[in-house]
C-alpha cells in the first residue's frame, strides 16, 4: 500500500497551537486547512493512505488534535477516515486512542 | 442699594448654614489634629511618604500572603484591590507585616497591578519588613514594573532566567511552552528533555481564557504565567492565572443566545448536584460534560489537564476557581467561604515526573 506521508514537525510546526486561527499560531484549522484537507482529497482520487506523523513536536492540545482529526471526520465521514488515515505516536502512544475517538465520535462508528 | 433682607425665614436660613460650616469645619479641624497626632515621633522621610500617598486607598497585605495555603484571607486582599480598580481609586499596598508570601499570590498581585497601570489609575506600595520575603517579592521584579511603563497593550513579559519568569498575553503562544519546557527541563534533570504533557496544559488553558474568562467577547482577558525554578529541590512550579469571570461564573453568565447559556444550571439540574466542588471534580473527570451536551469533541480542556496528571507528566495541581478550591492530585475539593474572580491554576514539575529524550 502507498502512503501519502505528513510530518506535523516537519510540514507544519513543532509547536502545534490551539483549535481555531483566531485562537492563536498554528492552529489545528490552519493545519486541516492548508495540508491534512488536500492530502486526504489527494487520498481518495490515488487510493493512497495517509500516514500522519505526530512525533518531534513540543506537544498537542486536545482542541488541536479534535479540530484536525474530528474535523476529517465532520467533512468525509468518519469511516472514510478510519480508512485512509494512519497515526504514528510513538513520542505519546495514548494520542492515537485519543484521535480514534475524536473521529468515531461523529459518527459513533468503531473500530 | 438693596435693602437688606430681615424675613424670619432668611435669617434661620443663614443660621442654618452657618451651623453647617461650623460643623465641618471643626471636623476638619479634628482630622488634621488626628493626622498631626499620629505623625509625632515619625521622621521626616516618613512624613514625607505619609503626605505623598495620603490621598491613596490604604490595603494591608495579609500576613501569610499564600494562594495556596492562606486562601481565603488573600482572596479577600485581592477581591479589595479589584473594587478600588472598579471605583478608580489610587491604591497604596501596605506589604511591612507580610511574614510568607508565594509565587500565586505574587502573580495575582502584579496581574491586578498591571491592570491599576493600564488604566492610568495609581497603583504604589511599601516593601514587606521581612527580609526573605522582600527577596522573593524583588526576585520576582514586582518593584521594578510599578515604576516602568507597559511597553505593549497585549503582551508584557518579565524575565530572569534563574528565578521567576512572567507573561501575560490574550491568545494562544504555542512557542512559550516550547522555550519554558527548555529551560525548565535543563533546571530538573540538567539537560533539555521533552515534557509534552506540559506543553498540553499550557495550550489547554490558554485556550480556556480566550475563549470563556471574558463575559462579553472572545480574546479579551489576559493570561498570566510565572515560572518559578527552584534550582535547589530541582523543582520547577508553575502559576497560570486569568482575572476573568472563573470556571462556574463563566459557565452561569453566558448569554441568552449563547449555545453555552445556562450551562451551569442545566448541570445542577441534570446531575443534582447543587455543589461547585462537587462540579468541578465532575468536570475534571470528564463525566459531566458528556451527559449535558452529548458530544464529546467538546469541553476537552479540563479533562485534558487531569489526564496529564494521571500519566504523571505533572505534580501537585491545585485549582482555584471562584468559590472552589481544589488539590487534583489528593482528590479534595472544598469550598471557599468568599469567591475569587477568576481561574488560578497551580502544578509543578520535578524529577519523578515523565520525561524524554529531546527530540524537537
Amino acid at each position: 500500500m502507498e502512503y501519502i506521508n505528513i510530518s506535523v514537525a516537519n510540514q507544519f510546526s513543532k509547536t502545534p497551537g490551539p483549535r481555531l486561527i483566531k485562537e492563536g499560531e498554528f492552529s489545528g484549522e490552519l493545519f486541516f486547512n492548508t495540508i491534512l484537507d488536500q492530502a486526504f482529497s489527494e487520498a481518495l482520487q490515488s487510493g493512497k493512505k495517509i500516514k500522519v506523523d505526530l512525533d518531534g513536536t513540543a506537544g498537542y492540545g486536545t482542541s488541536f488534535l479534535e479540530q484536525t482529526f474530528g474535523g476529517l471526520a465532520r467533512k468525509y465521514s468518519a469511516k472514510k477516515v478510519l480508512e485512509l488515515i494512519e497515526i504514528k505516536s510513538d513520542e505519546e502512544d495514548y494520542l492515537k486512542k485519543d484521535i480514534n475517538e475524536y473521529i468515531n465520535a461523529e459518527n459513533d462508528v468503531q473500530i | 442699594m438693596r435693602k437688606p433682607d430681615k424675613r424670619p425665614k432668611y435669617s434661620l436660613f443663614l443660621w442654618r448654614r452657618h451651623k453647617k460650616i461650623e460643623k465641618k469645619r471643626k471636623i476638619a479641624k479634628e482630622r488634621v489634629k488626628t493626622i498631626r497626632r499620629s505623625l509625632q515621633g515619625k521622621s521626616s522621610f516618613q512624613i514625607l511618604e505619609f503626605r505623598k500617598y495620603q490621598r491613596y486607598e490604604h490595603v494591608v497585605a495579609p500576613k501569610k500572603f499564600l494562594f495556596l495555603n492562606n486562601t481565603q484571607e488573600t482572596i479577600n486582599f485581592i477581591n479589595k484591590l479589584g473594587y478600588f480598580l472598579k471605583k478608580r481609586k489610587s491604591v497604596f499596598v501596605d506589604l511591612n507585616l507580610v511574614e510568607d508570601i508565594d509565587y500565586g499570590a505574587i502573580t495575582v498581585m502584579l496581574s491586578v497591578m498591571i491592570e491599576f497601570k493600564r488604566l492610568k489609575i495609581n497603583f504604589n506600595g511599601n516593601f514587606p519588613l521581612n527580609r526573605l520575603v522582600r527577596d522573593k517579592l524583588q526576585s520576582s521584579q514586582f518593584f521594578d514594573r510599578l515604576n516602568k511603563p507597559i511597553i505593549s497593550e497585549s503582551e508584557y513579559s518579565i524575565q530572569k532566567t534563574d528565578q521567576i519568569f512572567t507573561k501575560a498575553n490574550k491568545v494562544v503562544v504555542p512557542l512559550l511552552g516550547y522555550n519554558v519546557m527548555q529551560e525548565a527541563s535543563k533546571t530538573i534533570w540538567g539537560e533539555k528533555r521533552m515534557c509534552k504533557g506540559l506543553q498540553r496544559v499550557f495550550l489547554e488553558l490558554m485556550q480556556n481564557t480566550h475563549n470563556h474568562a471574558s463575559f462579553e467577547q472572545e480574546g479579551e482577558m489576559f493570561w498570566w504565567l510565572s515560572v518559578n525554578h527552584d534550582v535547589e529541590n530541582k523543582k520547577v512550579s508553575f502559576v497560570f492565572v486569568d482575572y476573568g469571570l472563573g470556571i462556574f461564573e463563566s459557565l452561569s453568565n453566558k448569554p441568552a443566545e449563547s449555545k453555552w447559556s445556562g450551562y451551569l444550571q442545566k448541570i445542577k439540574t441534570r446531575v443534582g448536584y447543587e455543589n461547585n466542588a462537587e462540579i468541578l471534580h465532575k468536570l475534571l473527570d470528564g463525566e459531566l460534560h458528556l451527559t449535558v451536551t452529548g458530544k464529546s469533541f467538546r469541553g476537552k480542556g479540563l479533562p485534558g489537564i487531569r489526564e496529564v496528571l494521571k500519566r504523571n507528566q505533572i505534580s501537585n495541581l491545585r485549582i482555584i476557581s471562584n468559590n472552589v478550591s481544589a488539590d487534583v492530585f489528593n482528590a479534595q475539593y472544598n469550598l471557599l467561604g468568599n469567591k475569587f474572580n477568576g481561574t488560578f491554576l497551580y502544578w509543578e514539575l520535578c524529577q519523578s515526573n515523565e520525561n524524554k529524550i529531546w527530540n524537537i
